[in-house]
């Protein structure tokens, strides 16, 4: 069963080459730990030829975990950082950008307009048509402050 | 039976990595339940979250989104009934908020746009809702923003797509427009109208004050000429008084001769000559011209003194 023409570390070898190949067509970034996993089997059942097949499985099945904890940790310590990490953070965006009045600010209450929307915005007392810097946006409502000349 | 236990086991490490691991593409937040309830947000890109303990709740799309807000019916403050239709454009702010504050997100931003349309636009007459779409969308923002806040989605923008009035306002606006344009043409018309008959008439009478002073400085003119001529008149009239004065009857005699020759002479050119009227005797025409004759027999006579003298001519009696 599992030997045959090319034995046991050829068949890890090539079980690693199918995994690397389909990470590329099948999206999520696993199957790469898997192909990892099989990579270093390939290199036991290399090392040790009379490697029970149990045993070659649960190497498999160890070096998988290992490899996806490695990964992770990899991850957490050289994180890939997004050329825009903003992205599809309407909120963080906004920071900083001008808000004009629209309805006058009382009591800490009102409206501005940011860009073509108008927005619930809280922050010092206004007129209609102050112009007030974004400070913080919490939830949908903006925290405006005055401008720092 | 080992290597089926070892195959098995190897089959539940291999799926329980896969079910740990969670790529979460850019533009969605996946919210992560821990036994059932929210703990966490997984952010775009890698997360390890591992299984049994931790599950994705939601999958929530950060993206600007579009809803279709169907066409309907609305009945305007002036009781005129149109039926619109507009578009939603919202974004979620808050992901844990948007999968668990509201049940269906769509359907309830949905039935609040479509509710708070029909209250907005019913509150406006037809003009407004055909020309302030502006306020419409500010209106409804205002009134929606406080709706959705709690769900963490802003409603960025409201778009009327379509306002329909019913085909007869359609006509009767149509026929208004005409109307209008009509009453302006005719308008126009009149006013051209009087402005070029107050030029005909300015024209008519700027000719007769001209017509009127050609006349007054002719006769202006004429009376001089008159007077002239009555002077020139008088002068003569003087000067052969005068010559008379000095000269006696001979004188006259001279002047009433040259005049009988004259109009004896007109009657010879005359063109019906063929009958003549003599009114006066010819023999005073010869007598006339005795008379002459008398006259340069003085003057010849007379010294040159005399006769470098004229109008002082003195006729011996004979």
């Amino acid at each position: 069963m599992i030997g045959g023409d090319i034995g046991a570390p050829g068949i890890w070898t090539a079980a690693g080459l199918v995994l690397a190949i389909a990470e590329l067509f099948v999206p999520g970034v696993f199957l790469i730990f898997l192909a990892i996993a099989a990579g270093i089997t390939a290199a036991l059942a290399w090392a040790l030829p009379d490697l029970p097949v149990a045993a070659q499985l649960g190497a498999f099945g160890l070096w998988s975990g290992v490899a996806v904890l490695i990964g992770r940790r990899w991850y957490r310590d050289y994180p890939v950082e997004s050329t825009d990490p903003r992205l599809n953070d309407r909120a963080a965006r906004m920071i900083g950008q001008i808000a004009t009045v629209t309805t006058p600010i009382r009591g800490g209450e009102g409206r501005a307009r940011i860009g073509d929307g108008e927005w619930p915005a809280r922050g010092p007392d206004a007129e209609v048509g102050a112009r007030l810097r974004i400070a913080h946006v919490e939830g949908t409502t903006v925290l405006l402050e005055p401008l720092s000349d | 039976m080992g290597l089926t236990i070892a195959a098995l086991a190897l089959l539940l490490v291999l799926f329980y990595l896969m079910s740990s691991i969670k790529i979460v593409r850019q533009g969605y937040q996946y919210t992560i339940e821990h036994f059932g309830r929210y703990t966490t947000t997984a952010a775009p890109g890698f997360n390890f979250y591992p299984a049994f303990f931790y599950r994705v709740g939601r999958k929530v799309n950060m993206m600007e989104q579009v809803i279709d807000i169907p066409g309907q019916e609305i009945i305007t403050k002036d009781n005129a009934m149109i039926s619109t239709d507009g578009v939603v454009f919202f974004q979620v702010l808050d992901a844990p908020k948007a999968a668990y504050e509201v049940s269906d997100l769509y359907v309830a931003l949905l039935n609040l746009v479509t509710t708070n349309l029909r209250t907005v636009m019913g509150a406006m007459d037809l003009d407004e809702t055909l020309s302030k779409r502006d306020e419409i969308n500010a209106r409804l923002l205002n009134v929606v923003d406080h709706a959705t806040t709690p769900w963490g989605v802003k409603i960025t923008r409201v778009e009327i797509k379509d306002i329909r009035p019913p085909r007869d306002i359609v006509d009767a606006m149509a026929r208004q427009m005409k109307a209008e344009r009509e009453k302006r043409a005719n308008i126009l018309e009149a006013e051209g109208s009087r402005a070029s008959e107050i030029l005909r008439a300015e024209g008519q009478k700027q000719a007769r004050i001209l017509e009127a002073e050609g006349r007054r400085e002719s006769a202006y003119r004429d009376s001089e000429a008159r007077e002239r001529a009555a002077e020139a008149e008088a002068k003569a009239t003087l000067v052969v008084s005068e010559a008379i004065a000095a000269g006696g009857t001979q004188a006259i005699n001279y002047f009433v001769a040259q005049k009988y020759v004259e109009a004896v002479g007109k009657f010879a050119t005359s063109p019906n000559a063929k009958t003549i009227l003599f009114p006066v005797e010819a023999t005073q025409l010869i007598g006339t011209l005795g008379g002459i004759g008398e006259l340069a027999k003085e003057a010849l006579a007379s010294t040159p003194e005399k006769a470098n003298r004229p109008g002082n001519v003195t006729v011996p009696r004979t």
